[in-house]
């Protein structure tokens, strides 16, 4: 945030029509990713505002102990987070696979011209 | 004792973050170097900066404040990663901007579009920047007996010293190590504790007593003005003098210590309580967050929406994500954070728990963000061990206080420096530094929030605000810079004035009710509102013809 970042002076305006069969491809990708992307949000959304519904409406299965603790706690303060990161882990796969899919080529991830940088601004396309 | 080895370490923490700014290289060398970044260590870096003193403080304090649903702030916390990963982290790495300011002139191409998000970002790092100087004077406050307000300047003086002597963010390899160190002087005590704690507390752990009468003679101590309210007649001994008071309220005033004999009843708290449970009842032990009051769902589901929508707006994490190599490792590195942080925030319980059983009477005073550091001397006594641990937790917090705060004022003068004014280096450092001081004195007047709650707040604007943006900006061609501008407008004056309407004095809303509760915590629909706004002004506007190419190349595999 301290750098020049990005297009600082112009905005970025790639007025010239690109290759249309790009266009497309990423038309694919933004689908599918976007598709992906819902179901994991929609899941997300589905533990993090259902388990208080669950916990609202079923006192007693909060009340279960394991270990001598309450349930209830340990379902807001253990559970969640491996079912994140195991959401995480999902979501972050199925998106690499998205990318690599159309045309079985290798996504974003290789740094292809050799010279150590990449100048993948939106600008560039100028 | 304590206090030397705090000190000691306090001053070994400072000095870590100096050596990072001494690592330091010029922004485009930064930029570039840090390319090669992997996304494991670019993730740990990602956790260092994340975890403030809310998380190392604020959560266990909340616990005994607000009860076990409390825990659910970190769940938001950790939750925002995952959205992150699957909305934000690739795509936004691709357009090459650095901050949320950077992508939206990059995306929508209006200059005046980026200087409206700079003036969110100054909102947002103020709101965030403002409880961690409380916490940080907090903690100094106990652990060296000096006043709230020299604690505070202590703790300024700090960051501003970090800053003076280099000025740059501090490398990736330092944020990483930040984290390591945070995680284990967190975990490690934890840990330390239960062992040492028996089986006899563990039980109590489980069910911690209801505090409704002093089990021991118990000192309070009170850093601000507060008022008791006596159930019945009491002496108490009041700086060492016995006092005879009667039932009803009583002004117990600054810097006094209060000690209540063994077996009184505990006062309550004028004005301050509404609908918070007591310690230990069964209110405190219901998994949700406003257990108290009239709508628990809607208090644990507001806090949810504002941690988990507004983490992808805070602008000293989005640079982050920048120096990952491309948008693959981007996403990559929100997905590891999504474990590291779930690693780290298995810990709060512990200290909650344990605070509530050792420490209820905090809330009294409204010091229960001290109460981690508290702990190792009430379970283990006065010992050597006891102190080394106690050193170990401040050092931690302190640690957790610093990374975080000299991220936000670099992200907060970053904006006022370099997308409100014209660039410099000298005006970076010079509005660093002058944001550092209207913070400091933010935080003087600001002693009684939690800090926890507080960071909530500018949560709820970075997703009234920024979080549209970014998920239009990226995922939908017809959004319009007008649009965005009326969108995050809109979000931001709704959850600004709303906040503002609950926190003024003598507000005509009662705190207590769902009215109340929708304005102190306005994420569930301040968010949603931005979003209409921003769809709606977009539509009747015209995107302009490059528009879908614009977005289409944030999606797109980097193919020449």
């Amino acid at each position: 945030m301290t750098a020049p970042d990005g297009p600082a002076s112009a905005p970025a305006r790639p007025a010239e029509a690109t290759d249309p069969a790009v266009l497309e491809l990423a038309r694919r990708i933004r689908r599918a990713q976007l598709r992906r992307a819902t179901v994991t949000v929609a899941l997300g959304g589905l533990l993090l505002f259902g388990l208080p519904v669950l916990l609202l409406l079923a006192p007693d299965l909060a009340g279960l102990r394991l270990l001598g603790v309450p349930g209830g706690w340990l379902a807001v303060a253990i559970a969640p987070y491996p079912l994140l990161a195991g959401l995480a882990w999902w979501q972050l796969s199925g998106a690499e696979r998205d990318e690599r899919a159309p045309d079985g080529t290798d996504g974003d991830g290789t740094d292809r011209d050799g010279t150590g940088r990449r100048d993948d601004e939106v600008g560039r396309l100028r | 004792m304590t206090g030397a080895a705090v000190v000691a370490l306090v001053l070994v923490t400072v000095l870590i973050g100096a050596r990072g700014v001494a690592a330091m290289r010029t922004t485009s060398d930064f930029l570039v170097a840090s390319r090669q970044t992997s996304p494991l260590l670019n993730a740990a870096a990602v956790s260092g900066e994340y975890l403030s003193a809310a998380s190392f403080l604020g959560v266990a304090g909340l616990v005994i404040k607000e009860g076990t649903g409390a825990l659910w702030y970190p769940v938001g916390f950790t939750a925002g990663y995952l959205l992150m990963l699957a909305l934000v982290a690739a795509p936004m790495r691709r357009t090459g901007a650095l901050t949320v300011p950077g992508f939206a002139e990059a995306r929508l191409g209006s200059a005046r579009l980026r200087r409206f998000c700079a003036v969110v970002v100054v909102v947002i790092a103020g709101l965030y920047l403002v409880p961690q100087f409380v916490a940080a004077g907090q903690l100094l406050t106990l652990v060296s007996d000096v006043p709230y307000w020299v604690g505070v300047v202590v703790a300024g003086a700090a960051v501003s010293i970090t800053l003076a002597l280099g000025g740059m963010r501090a490398a990736t390899y330092v944020q990483a190590f930040q984290f390591v160190l945070k995680l284990l002087l967190f975990a490690g005590p934890a840990i330390w504790l239960l062992i040492v704690a028996g089986p006899e507390l563990r039980g109590q752990m489980a069910a911690p007593p209801e505090f409704t009468t002093f089990t021991r003679d118990t000192d309070v101590d009170f850093r601000l003005d507060s008022t008791l309210v006596l159930p019945s007649p009491l002496t108490v001994v009041v700086d060492g003098e016995p006092r005879a008071l009667t039932a009803g309220p009583h002004p117990a005033l600054a810097d006094t210590r209060w000690t209540f004999p063994a077996g009184a009843q505990v006062p309550e708290v004028d004005g301050e309580r509404d609908g918070l449970p007591v310690p230990g009842s069964t209110a405190w032990g219901v998994p949700l967050l406003g257990s108290g009051t009239d709508s628990p769902l809607l208090a644990t589901w507001s806090v949810l929406a504002a941690t988990a929508l507004g983490t992808m707006g805070l602008p000293h994490i989005i640079v982050r994500f920048h120096t990952a190599p491309d948008g693959r490792a981007a996403r990559r590195t929100a997905a590891i954070t999504v474990g590291l942080l779930g690693t780290f925030y298995l810990f709060p319980i512990v200290y909650g728990l344990l605070g509530t059983v050792l420490t209820p009477e905090l809330y009294l005073s409204a010091g229960t963000d001290t109460a981690v550091v508290m702990l190792p001397g009430r379970v283990a006594g006065d010992g050597l061990a006891s102190s080394i641990v106690t050193a170990l937790l401040a050092a931690g917090a302190f640690a957790a206080f610093l990374a975080t705060s000299l991220g936000l004022l670099l992200a907060l003068a970053g904006a006022l420096a370099h997308d409100l004014m014209p660039s410099g280096l000298r005006r970076l450092r010079l509005s660093a530094l002058a944001a550092a001081a209207v913070v400091v004195t933010a935080a003087l007047f600001a002693a009684r929030i939690d800090v926890s709650a507080a960071v909530t707040s500018s949560f709820a604007v970075a997703a009234s605000t920024f979080c549209p943006l970014l998920v239009l900006g990226i995922w939908w061609p017809r959004l319009t810079a007008r649009g965005a501008l009326a969108g995050m407008s809109v979000g931001l004056l709704a959850a600004l004035g709303a906040m503002s309407l609950a926190a003024v004095p003598g507000s005509p809303v009662p705190s207590g009710g769902t009215v109340g509760l929708l304005l102190s915590q306005p994420a569930l629909w301040s968010v949603p509102l931005a979003f209409v706004a921003m769809i709606t002004v977009s539509l009747t506007d015209h995107a302009p013809p490059w528009a879908e190419a614009t977005m289409l190349r944030l999606h797109l595999t980097d193919k020449r």
